[in-house]
């Protein structure tokens, strides 16, 4: 990973209060913190996708002030949450190592698609004590999906023509291939619990992707929804939908890391209720990226 | 009246009334039948045994429907014991399917604030929901949390019982 150009400049906090009227963002602002109150989704969304905002957090979402912590570290030190994403966002200025394996309940390997389900749960038998039926299975769906993003699109996207047998098991030319694992772990500390996903393809194109669950917020699923092999975003936007605040890191064609964190003594409605807060790293801007890829 | 448990489900027909259970997990190879249904008049579905839907298990259950609504538009499709993270995934897509398929009864969750525990046993039906027009709450028998004796509040919104609701 690449240190960001930020890493010696100071970090400012953007008050923002509406959807910039201009097109897709040509630039990323890698020394913004963008922050709101009370805004829905699509606008946190838009804020990345049309202003090229790579952190925006809400005042009225949880642990705000952790969260802006935790903006600040990836601007600085993207590396850190790649290494050691649980503790860079349960306890951004004492994150590393140890606060890693301090924090981290478990941490399940993956070698492929039939695994899945046994992965996540043994990531869900790890959650803290006392939580509840309803959040239990709320995560188990988004590590679920998680998992099952990481290890479909990652290498099918490198692999044309991957396909799976009756047992899941990926095959490429008649015969059984490995993939590159995929990592799910788990930790909590008093107020949230965070689920982390690593795969090793770097190939997640983040723009798009968050395109397509802005989309399904605006348009709704039933519109986005479609039966080609290509995913219409509604499992990111599930995943979207359940967290408190989602976490991604790209490097490309290396490593892709996602995130989500949840409250942990919130009811259903409570959770439906709370604010969401968006954090972004790419190692190449993928607009930038995308342009002179066309151009070359 | 036969007995068909291929592709996973449970199919049981009597006449023109075809019954299926859906089971607890919805894999790659999870075929839901079009064709047997296609001189059906009703299809009830059970989905006791669902306690988990991602998007692909979304995904299988609309290409199911619209396959159904399309080749067999008279069907009357009655759905059953739907768990709450379940309802909350096809309240997603409720505009699209509600024209076709009726909910029938659904889990209703419950949480205690004091102790931050939730209960998801207790099934709302259509009847019940349309009986009269008082609250939800009211209409249900009080849920008592295990730890602390206390009533528990309803965990769900008013968009939650949607899926009762067919468009005219």
């Amino acid at each position: 990973m690449t240190k960001t150009m930020v890493k010696d400049s100071p970090v400012r906090l953007l008050e923002i209060d509406q959807i910039s009227s201009t097109g897709p963002s040509i630039e990323i602002l890698n020394d913004v913190i963008g922050v709101c109150e009370d805004k829905d989704p699509q606008f946190i969304l838009s804020q990345f996708l049309s202003r090229g905002i790579l952190h925006m957090v809400q005042r009225s979402s949880l642990a705000f002030d952790t969260e802006v912590e935790f903006a600040k570290l990836m601007l600085r030190d993207p590396d850190c949450f790649v290494n050691f994403p649980i503790s860079s966002i349960l306890k951004p200025l004492s994150a590393g190592g140890d606060m890693e394996i301090a924090l981290t309940s478990i941490r399940a390997k993956c070698h492929s698609k039939a695994d899945c389900n046994s992965a996540v749960d043994i990531i869900v038998n790890e959650l803290p004590p006392g939580t509840s039926q309803g959040l239990i299975t709320e995560i188990k769906i988004a590590a679920l999906e998680l998992i099952s993003n990481a290890l479909i699109h990652g290498p099918k996207k490198e692999i044309d023509g991957l396909s799976y047998d009756q047992n899941g098991r990926e095959i490429f030319n008649n015969r059984h291939v490995m993939v590159k694992p995929a990592f799910l772990s788990v930790g909590y500390d008093e107020e949230r619990i965070v689920v982390a996903c690593r795969d090793l393809y770097g190939n997640l194109e983040i723009a798009e992707t968050l395109e397509r669950v802005r989309r399904c917020f605006e348009y709704g699923v039933s519109l986005m929804m479609n039966f080609g092999p290509e995913g219409a975003g509604v499992g990111t936007f599930l995943i979207f939908k359940l967290a408190s605040a989602i976490y991604i890191s790209v490097a490309e064609n290396g490593l892709t890391v996602i995130c989500f964190s949840v409250p942990r003594q919130l009811s259903q409605t409570g959770r439906d209720a709370l604010s969401k807060n968006l954090h972004v790293h790419y190692k190449r801007p993928p607009i930038a990226s995308a342009k002179v890829n066309g151009t070359t | 009246m036969s007995k068909n448990t291929k592709s996973t489900l449970e199919i049981e027909r009597v006449g023109t009334t075809v019954n299926i259970k859906v089971p607890s997990t919805i894999g790659d190879q999870f075929n839901l039948p079009i064709e047997p249904l296609q001189d059906a008049e009703v299809l009830h579905v059970d989905m006791m045994e669902l306690k988990i839907m991602i998007s692909h298990g979304l995904r299988h259950f609309l290409m199911w429907f619209y396959g159904l609504e399309a080749s067999n538009p008279t069907l009357k499709v009655h759905i059953k014991n739907v768990h709450t993270n379940v309802a909350n995934t096809f309240v997603l897509v409720r505009k699209s399917i509600n024209r076709y398929v009726n909910f029938d009864s659904v889990f209703v969750p419950f949480f205690c604030p004091r102790c931050s525990l939730d209960d998801v046993t207790t099934l709302m039906t259509r009847e019940i929901f349309f009986a009269d027009s008082n609250p939800v709450e009211k209409k249900i028998k009080p849920v008592i949390c295990n730890k602390c004796g206390q009533p528990m509040e309803l965990d769900a919104t008013l968009g939650y019982f949607s899926l009762f609701e067919n468009p005219s």
